[in-house]
């Protein structure tokens, strides 16, 4: 009888280690020499229908299995925010006239069913019912494609869209990403809930295996239009914990997490085979001052208010300075509309005056915000009132739970954060405070006659001049009403392998196309 | 008969119990989640515009009144529909009951590993009552339970993913994935059953029939483990009861932070997004369980105790 010794004992203890760390995956070893590439995030989109799936959570996932027609090249400027068009599934482009748009597209793109990409594919993805309509099966999509009135096939690689009006953003919303290109005769046979579990794009990766909140595992697809892509699958992995992303990717489990918050910068940049990546997002956080408010309905308290935020400080305390404070709702993306030479002023004694002016007396102003709903809001918001005490504003912070809460009855001073949709005031600034704005449309903001006159000329006007012109308006008029205060464009922090050569965007897109990801042989 | 008698009255009893417990369930669930605040401002995005919000609105009838969307919940639970999940456009009961393999297969692994290590405890501080193995096993069970769970899987993530690489860190793909949950999943439960054991087993020894055992010469080992165990094992049993929904619901902060796809991970996320029918069956099936593992813990007393089985007799004559 054989029976277990103390060295047999230890044996086995030395040896439980290596098998406990022993990477299973060797069994499913394949002749391809591709590495995998595994990402850590902190939420899974529930589904896979593209333009359903309208988040940061959701873009960096179908971002690799879908194309647009047109791409916008993010990667064109360092700061990762370039706003170039080029071509994509379409070959070209031309205007025939401001409400009509003929578009080529590019032959022999296969989707990952094996079907050859058509116009045919085109018109079904923008068709009345789906993405625009009165109650379409995809409601957002009417921000983005309520403006189309007819996507027909010219031919088998040729389609033109008209607009109900003058829309000059149309290319821009083409490379969105609500545009993404879906199977007809896949989605026709499965409808929208089984496309959104099976979905049939021609993105570089396919669908392998969707567990509901636990993982997303992508395959990649060789018949790829621009080529192999760089890892033979991409695995999105639900790790909610933050602590358990960062052991993860330090550990080598994880070749890239998401959702970093600026204070584990220097934990990452400490370690010998990781890093931080960042780069400052298309999106601003903000106050909001409501109108219907006690107090915050005089335009001067809501400038004092405004005046009063010294946004360096709060850029160097709470975003290691890596924050970015814009130039108003006016960004570099923009290209030909940005406004040169604007800044957000800071300027105590100026609120103190306009305080004298308005006849404030010390009456309490309350800031709600949610304590994580943006990141670094309650420290912000704290930071704040203690700058707003500093030019005689009685101020606290009232902490909410969602939304509705921070909404309610007697609000003055909340927040939000408004996402550059198109690069363009009229796919950002008009769609977050336009008169189809919440706050527009719940009395927040009623002082906008200048505001909404120069938005909707703005909407018909195709000259260049006289849009930039137009913009300009729109801006002094918001700058001026002050129905918010801008802070800053927040960071998104990822933090990633070195031998991962990936960049990130500005947008939420997650860019593992075959032109931006690559592995470096390792040692 | 008169038995059998008994018996079924003493079920309809307790079914009729469970009915109205799990319709109390349900009525707080429902009123508590809309008296927190409009759905639809959680599920969508802080920028979507009025008029898409009003769609959804509409299309997850959210429009009707608090009444008739009660009314109407209560008449498709009654029909078998748990309705459908705003998040993951499916039937929310389907949305459910993918996550509850992993819920009991955690729970079970952890709730065994508790029983394997705190019955045994409890005994042994019994065996060397007031002595240093007692105090040793009871500060165990103390530091066992009062570390919070959320400290403690933090703590072994830093210590055997980070410092020591020897477990992956959080997922579910791989049976090490297991062994930090379990423990920290298991470790409050077994503490807590190795001072239940101990109670009663201290409290069982001072009965008459253990002086007896032991003047009849019985020795103590198998007076402890033969005698004074079964004895002690009802209360044990009870707790445990208990501890079946508890694994459950401790399981919220455990399979949030190691990522175990479980009905506790699908709970956290359903209440942050206000996917009112998921959470809404998550707590009928978490009440069902506990209405269940209860009514088994009272078929249990009958077969550990034969008192119960005659005192269960008795009410049917």
């Amino acid at each position: 009888m054989t029976l277990l010794n103390r060295r047999h004992f230890m044996q086995g203890a030395v040896a439980v280690p290596l098998v406990l760390n022993t990477d299973f995956a060797f069994a499913q070893a394949s002749a391809d020499k591709r590495p995998p590439l595994v990402v850590a995030v902190a939420g899974l989109p529930a589904t896979l229908e593209p333009a359903r799936e309208l988040s940061n959570v959701g873009t960096r996932v179908t971002y690799s299995m879908f194309d647009t027609l047109i791409r916008r090249d993010f990667l064109g400027t360092p700061d990762g925010g370039g706003s170039e068009l080029k071509p994509h599934l379409a070959t070209s482009w031309e205007r025939k006239s401001p409400k009509e748009l003929i578009v080529t597209l590019r032959p022999g793109v296969k989707f990952h069913n094996g079907d050859e990409m058509t116009a045919d594919d085109v018109v079904y993805t923008f068709r009345d019912g789906r993405l625009r309509g009165a109650k379409p099966e995809i409601p957002e999509g009417r921000a983005y494609f309520g403006t189309l009135d007819t996507v027909e096939a010219i031919d088998k690689y040729t389609v033109r869209f008209t607009t109900k009006a003058p829309d000059v953003l149309l290319e821009q919303r083409l490379a969105s990403w609500a545009s993404w290109i879906v199977n007809k005769r896949h989605y026709e046979s499965v409808g929208i809930d089984g496309f959104s579990r099976a979905p049939v794009g021609t993105g570089p990766y396919k669908l392998a295996r969707m567990v509901a909140n636990d993982f997303i595992a992508l395959d990649a697809f060789d018949d790829y239009w621009m080529g192999k892509p760089s890892a033979r699958s991409v695995t999105f992995r639900a790790i909610p914990e933050l602590a358990a992303r960062v052991a993860g990717l330090i550990s080598g489990e994880y070749d890239l997490i998401t959702n970093i918050p600026p204070d584990q910068i220097s934990l990452l940049e400490g370690q010998k085979d990781v890093e931080a990546r960042s780069v400052v997002l298309a999106n601003v956080h903000l106050l909001t001052f409501d109108e219907l408010g006690p107090l915050t309905k005089d335009k001067r308290i809501r400038q004092a208010l405004s005046l009063s935020i010294d946004r360096r400080k709060l850029v160097d305390t709470l975003w290691l300075g890596k924050a970015v404070i814009p130039d108003s709702h006016n960004y570099p993306e923009y290209g030909q509309m940005f406004l040169e030479g604007r800044k957000i002023a800071f300027d105590p004694a100026k609120a103190r005056a306009l305080l004298k002016e308005a006849g404030y007396a010390g009456e309490p102003v309350v800031y709600r915000t949610m304590p994580n709903y943006y990141t670094n809001a309650l420290d912000a918001a704290q930071i704040i009132v203690e700058m707003w005490k500093e030019v005689g504003i009685n101020a606290s912070v009232q902490v909410v739970e969602n939304f509705n809460q921070m909404r309610a009855a007697g609000q003055q001073v909340g927040n939000n954060s408004n996402s550059t949709r198109l690069p363009d005031p009229l796919g950002a600034l008009w769609v977050s405070w336009g008169p189809d704005s919440e706050f527009q449309k719940k009395k927040n903001w009623t002082t906008t006659t200048a505001f909404n006159e120069a938005g909707r000329a703005l909407e018909a006007e195709t000259d260049p001049a006289k849009r930039k012109e137009l913009f300009k308006t729109m801006l002094d008029a918001w700058d001026d009403e002050a129905p918010g205060a801008i802070l800053y464009r927040p960071l998104e922090i990822y933090g990633v392998k070195k031998s991962v050569k990936w960049r990130p965007t500005t947008f939420y897109f997650m860019d593992l196309r075959p032109d931006n990801l690559r592995f470096d042989q390792l040692p | 008969m008169s038995r059998l008698k008994g018996f079924l009255w003493f079920l309809a009893l307790r079914l009729a119990r469970a009915t109205a417990t799990l319709a109390i369930c349900v009525t707080i669930v429902f009123v508590v989640l809309r008296s927190a605040g409009d759905p639809l401002a959680s599920l969508l995005p802080d920028d979507t515009p009025p008029d898409v919000v009003e769609i959804y609105r509409e299309r997850f009838g959210l429009d009707q009144s608090i009444w008739q969307q009660y009314l109407g919940y209560l008449q498709s639970v009654a029909h078998g529909d748990f309705g459908r999940s705003f998040v993951h456009h499916r039937d929310a009961l389907a949305v459910v009951w993918e996550r509850v393999p992993a819920t009991l297969e955690l729970g079970g692994l952890a709730l065994i590993a508790a029983v394997l290590i705190g019955v045994p405890l409890g005994v042994l501080a019994t065996f060397g009552r007031n002595t240093w193995v007692d105090r040793a096993a009871m500060s165990a069970a103390v530091f066992g339970y009062s570390l919070p769970n959320f400290f403690l899987a933090i703590l072994l993530i830093l210590w055997l993913s980070l410092s020591l690489r020897l477990l992956p860190s959080a997922g579910s793909d791989l049976p090490q994935h297991l062994i930090m949950p379990i423990i920290v999943l298991g470790a409050p439960a077994a503490a807590k059953i190795a001072r239940f054991t101990r109670t009663s087993m201290v409290e069982v020894i001072g009965q008459p029939f253990m002086r007896a055992a032991a003047a009849k010469g019985v020795p103590t080992r198998p007076r402890l483990i033969g005698h004074a165990f079964p004895n002690a094992a009802i209360p044990v049993v009870t707790f445990l009861g208990f501890e079946i929904g508890a694994m459950i619901g401790g399981g919220v902060v455990t399979e949030t932070i190691f990522a175990w796809p479980g009905l506790g991970r699908l709970l956290v996320q359903a209440v942050g997004q206000r996917d009112l029918a998921v959470v809404q069956t998550i707590v009928l099936m978490i009440a069902a369980t506990m209405v269940c593992a209860n009514l088994l813990v009272d078929l249990a007393y009958g077969w550990l105790d034969p008192r119960v089985r005659v005192g269960l007799r008795g009410t049917g004559k």
